[in-house]
């Protein structure tokens, strides 16, 4: 396999194998000596529109709000560098994509950094700090980029890398929402479980930053949380398990009701949150949201070496000053060590 | 406590429960030379080697195999063979994903897949209300069907719409009450009109498929399903996505 795409002034690229597909788009490695991958998005709603769209972002890379985006190193976004079609076909029968930045060199899939089993095999030395690393890096970015006037819309795992240092960066720049000034350019993607309440159902209200606040909260409530899903649970009231979004809409949640839900007795522990930020889940999933800045300077504040604590029992197992022992023994107790670190039979999947 | 008790992985991911039920009949063995059994066999072998690197699958799914030929056989994955469901506990024919080490499946006899199906709406049923009883966070199991014939009846004679119209009452009743999704996969010279009587409106034409992608698409979608209330909606993802898939492949293979 070796498909052959062509940017508008004639440059070509080989694209060699298939590296990941999402929701839309499919994304390829690029035979080129800068580390570069490309997306080709075989069929979107509208052809034209999306073309635009690419282009556009294209253009705003030079724009001061955008290159204040990329800048620093490594770069944060995966933004279009170039629009490319695939040169057989020709005509309607082409497909669209762009060119960008391979983010694989510098980061890893955010899921290594948030899911346990994952974390183990390719984060090991990852602990509560670089969770909460991660959490101010990414309020941060998405604070940033709401100043720009960007809305991501479908923020979810899949579009966001992380790296050992906690630092962040986000792909799938193409479905956001943006203006040129003239055309807005609307978000529409939706993932389950990360959809906030007013988005979800057949006539979805569309993304805005508060919509990208709430899913921010999820997010960082999965990161300090070892990965737990804020709207995890089984309904207390007894009814059947439907889905996350389900308990989301029903207002089952721990972190605003802790008698809505079941959990199983290994999740990790309710307390382990210093009150500011666990205040802030209440407010994010109780109704008012904060904001990605004040998500950004709490954690920041959380995060302050002389706010943490390393257990004497495991190196790894991070904590709070206001919790007077480690949540993560108490947790290990109950049968789940989520630091486990290498040398640790505790916790092994 | 083995990690059938304990749940997969980490006990806080939502379970998303599969049941792939496979084409086993006499046709499975063509063509001759290089007959679509051994295709399958290595498809499945390969892909459950592969799912380990697949950290989501991994903490979310748990596979039960069932068999179609003259017999109706599920796959006890840890005594590793191919049993008769009457009398297996359901809760025993469910394995998580990263545990399967699939059977080689040989190819003879008649296609009893209306059997199969029944079969597999009643441990699908068992299993999903086993796990919620357990509290956990289980979604919809996804049932699919991959037949490369048509069905037949316990003689072997060619079944008719008449004859499936009853469990294909049954799969809408299921998917209607929640209970589960139902998609049919036909490959090579699978009878397409009669997997339209069991599955109106989930019925994938893969010919051009390999097996591999096709376990690709199972999991995948699957393992997407949203919140959506309604099958139909699961459906038309499912088929979009396949149809996408199609597109990119043809699209390689032009280059190729």
């Amino acid at each position: 396999m070796a498909i052959r795409v062509v940017s508008g002034r004639g440059h070509q690229w080989l694209l060699t194998e298939r590296i990941g597909s999402g929701s839309e788009g499919i994304v390829y490695a690029v035979d080129d000596p800068r580390a570069l991958v490309a997306k080709l998005v075989p069929d979107p709603p509208d052809r034209e529109a999306y073309r635009r769209r690419v282009e556009r972002l294209v253009r705003q890379r030079r724009e001061p709000r955008t290159v204040r985006l990329l800048s620093g190193s490594p770069t944060r976004l995966a933004w279009p560098m170039v629009p490319v079609r695939t040169v057989l076909g020709g005509g309607t029968d082409s497909i669209d994509g762009y060119v960008m930045r391979d983010m694989r060199l510098a980061y890893q899939p955010f899921t290594h950094l948030v899911s346990p089993a994952a974390r183990r095999a390719f984060l090991p030395g990852a602990t509560w700090a670089t969770a909460l690393a991660a959490a101010e890096a990414l309020a941060r970015l998405l604070a940033e980029l709401h100043a720009g006037g960007y809305v991501v819309g479908d923020l979810k795992p899949d579009n966001l890398w992380v790296d050992t240092q906690g630092r962040v960066g986000l792909a799938d720049v193409d479905s956001w929402q943006f203006t040129d000034g003239r055309e807005v350019f609307p978000g529409r993607m939706r993932t389950p479980g990360y959809t906030a309440p007013e988005r979800i159902g057949p006539v979805g209200a569309p993304p805005d930053s508060s919509s990208d606040d709430f899913v921010l909260a999820v997010l960082i409530h999965q990161l300090l949380m070892s990965g737990l899903h804020p709207f995890t649970g089984h309904p207390a009231d007894g009814g059947d398990y439907l889905s996350l979004d389900d308990n989301l809409l029903q207002g089952r949640c721990r972190a605003v009701d802790r008698t809505s839900v079941v959990l199983p007795r290994s999740a990790p522990p309710a307390d382990l949150l210093p009150r500011r930020l666990a205040s802030l889940f209440g407010d994010a999933f109780g109704g008012t949201r904060p904001h990605a800045w004040l998500w950004a300077e709490e954690l920041a504040v959380a995060r302050a070496a002389e706010r943490l604590t390393v257990c004497a029992v495991q190196k790894l197992h991070v904590y709070t000053i206001e919790r007077p022992w480690c949540p993560w023994c108490d947790q290990a107790e109950r049968g789940m060590d989520s630091y486990p670190g290498a040398d640790s039979a505790r916790g092994a999947p | 406590m083995s990690t059938y008790e304990m749940g997969l992985a980490d006990g806080c991911e939502e379970r998303q429960p599969v049941v792939i039920l496979l084409d086993t009949s006499a046709s499975m063995g063509r063509p001759a030379e290089s007959p679509r059994i051994d295709e399958l066999n290595d498809a499945l072998a390969r892909w459950f080697d592969e799912v380990r690197s697949l950290s989501r699958l991994r903490s979310r799914v748990e596979v039960a195999l069932i068999t179609f030929d003259s017999r109706v056989r599920a796959y006890d994955a840890r005594a590793e063979s191919l049993v008769p469901v009457e009398g297996v506990a359901s809760d025993r024919l469910f394995a998580p994903v990263d545990e399967v080490r699939p059977p080689r499946l040989t190819a003879s006899g008649v296609t009893r897949l209306t059997e199969a199906v029944e079969t597999a709406l009643t441990l699908a049923r068992e299993r999903y209300r086993a796990l919620q009883g357990q509290r956990v966070q289980v979604r919809r199991p996804f049932l699919w069907v991959l037949t490369d014939g048509a069905p037949s009846d316990a003689e072997g004679q060619p079944q008719d719409a008449a004859a499936l119209a009853g469990t294909a009452r049954r799969l809408r009743q299921g998917e209607e009450q929640g209970e589960c999704i139902f998609q049919a996969v036909g490959v090579r010279g699978a009878d397409l009109p009669l997997l339209h009587v069991l599955a109106p409106k989930s019925t994938l034409m893969l010919d051009s498929y390999d097996f591999g992608q096709i376990l690709d698409l199972v999991f995948q979608s699957s393992d997407q399903l949203g919140a959506v209330q309604h099958a139909d909606d699961a459906h038309r993802q499912v088929a979009e996505r396949a149809a996408r898939q199609k597109r990119m492949d043809e699209l390689e293979r032009k280059f190729r």
